[in-house]
């Protein structure tokens, strides 16, 4: 029973496998930390599994349980002087826009947003309404709106320095 | 905006490739830095000395068994050290069997903000009252020991003298010594979750 529990959650981690992908390269800058949030999301939402209700998508489920353990995942200080930065997501400073991609752009402007607006604005990227955001997050509908019209004005703003 | 949610894509694409590695072990946490492993390592290390201590009274009242009155101020302590057990024993379980990071992020970020007040709350009122509670005991036992029955206790001036700067001096230091260094450990943490919260709620913000 437990194993087929489990395929059944390793199929389905499987074929979401870019939700952590994407968060892990959002909320984590170095390799380590990447590395350790990666395997922190996937023990959460095994442990988490269990709550799965099967009302909302797998997908919606798993980028609440990758975007929360994100929220409250902390780099261990002492060894991040040490670390590497993770080269395949991360721009280097010096690129200019024209050399670094619209992608690496953009993952380095949502990487200078707080922590919460990083989730907002990702889950509005991946499509989810207000309301959506609103339920996922805790906050209301119209704050959800309000809070995406700013976040994208920032990001806006960051491209344009990181263009010039 | 739309080449926003272009850049997206082109990223959504490339993140979909790439598969989850087959050594990924679902049972293994990274043991980070995260504020609720903190709080379950605190509780467990807390625990821990909580049983070391709880066994070694035992130890003292197995070495007093024909001892009634011995045994009595030493069951005292056991049941002081039980209760602190079963108390944090509780509180552990219930922070750990909690899908915590499935519910909603603003829920989530409330109740780590609780759980880390609570226990600060929970460790300085136990403080309050065990210090001196023990501090008490070791005296009796101190005394029963010398003199072999509560009867016979003559609490002299010296003992008195003693007694009374422990519990105006020292025992108020240790309590306020507890409660500040738990508020300093915990500081940042509290900080960032009320930022987090309040970041969540504000709908007014410039």
């Amino acid at each position: 029973m437990d194993q087929r529990i489990r395929d059944a959650f390793s199929a389905q981690i499987s074929e979401n496998a870019g939700i952590i992908h994407k968060v892990v390269a959002i909320y984590a800058d170095t390799r380590e930390d990447q590395e350790d949030l990666y395997q922190e999301i996937l023990y959460q939402s095994w442990k988490s599994y269990a709550s799965f209700r099967h009302d909302s998508k797998f997908s919606t489920w798993l980028y609440r349980v990758g975007l929360n353990t994100a929220l409250v995942f902390r780099r261990k200080d002492a060894r991040h002087s040490h670390s590497q930065l993770d080269e395949t997501m991360t721009p280097h400073a010096d690129d200019s826009y024209e050399s670094c991609d619209d992608r690496h752009a953009l993952i380095a402007a949502i990487r200078t947003l707080p922590k919460v607006e990083r989730m907002i604005i990702t889950l509005h990227l991946e499509g989810y309404t207000y309301k959506e955001i609103g339920e996922m997050t805790g906050i209301s509908k119209d704050n959800a709106g309000i809070k995406i019209h700013r976040i994208k004005n920032k990001l806006s703003e960051t491209l344009k320095k990181i263009a010039s | 905006m739309n080449n926003f949610e272009k850049a997206w894509k082109q990223i959504s694409q490339e993140m979909n490739t790439r598969d989850i590695s087959p050594k990924t072990n679902y049972g293994r946490s990274t043991d980070s830095a995260m504020l609720i492993s903190q709080i379950r390592k605190k509780l467990k290390l807390g625990m821990g000395w909580t049983l070391f201590f709880l066994l070694a009274l035992f130890a003292v009242a197995v070495m007093h068994l024909g001892e009634p009155q011995i045994l009595m101020v030493v069951g005292a302590g056991i049941l002081l050290m039980w209760s602190s057990l079963l108390a944090s024993r509780r509180y552990y379980l219930k922070i750990k069997n909690q899908p915590h990071v499935a519910r909603d992020t603003k829920s989530m970020l409330i109740d780590y903000y609780n759980w880390v007040v609570k226990l600060l709350r929970m460790e300085r009122i136990w403080t309050q009252f065990a210090i001196p509670c023990y501090l008490i005991l070791g005296l009796l036992y101190g005394q029963l020991r010398t003199h072999g029955s509560f009867d016979q206790i003559v609490f002299d001036g010296r003992m008195l003298v003693i007694t009374a700067l422990l519990m105006v001096v020292v025992v108020p230091l240790v309590i306020v010594w507890v409660s500040w260094s738990q508020k300093y450990a915990y500081r940042k943490d509290l900080e960032d979750l009320e930022a987090a919260i309040e970041d969540l709620g504000n709908n007014h913000e410039s």
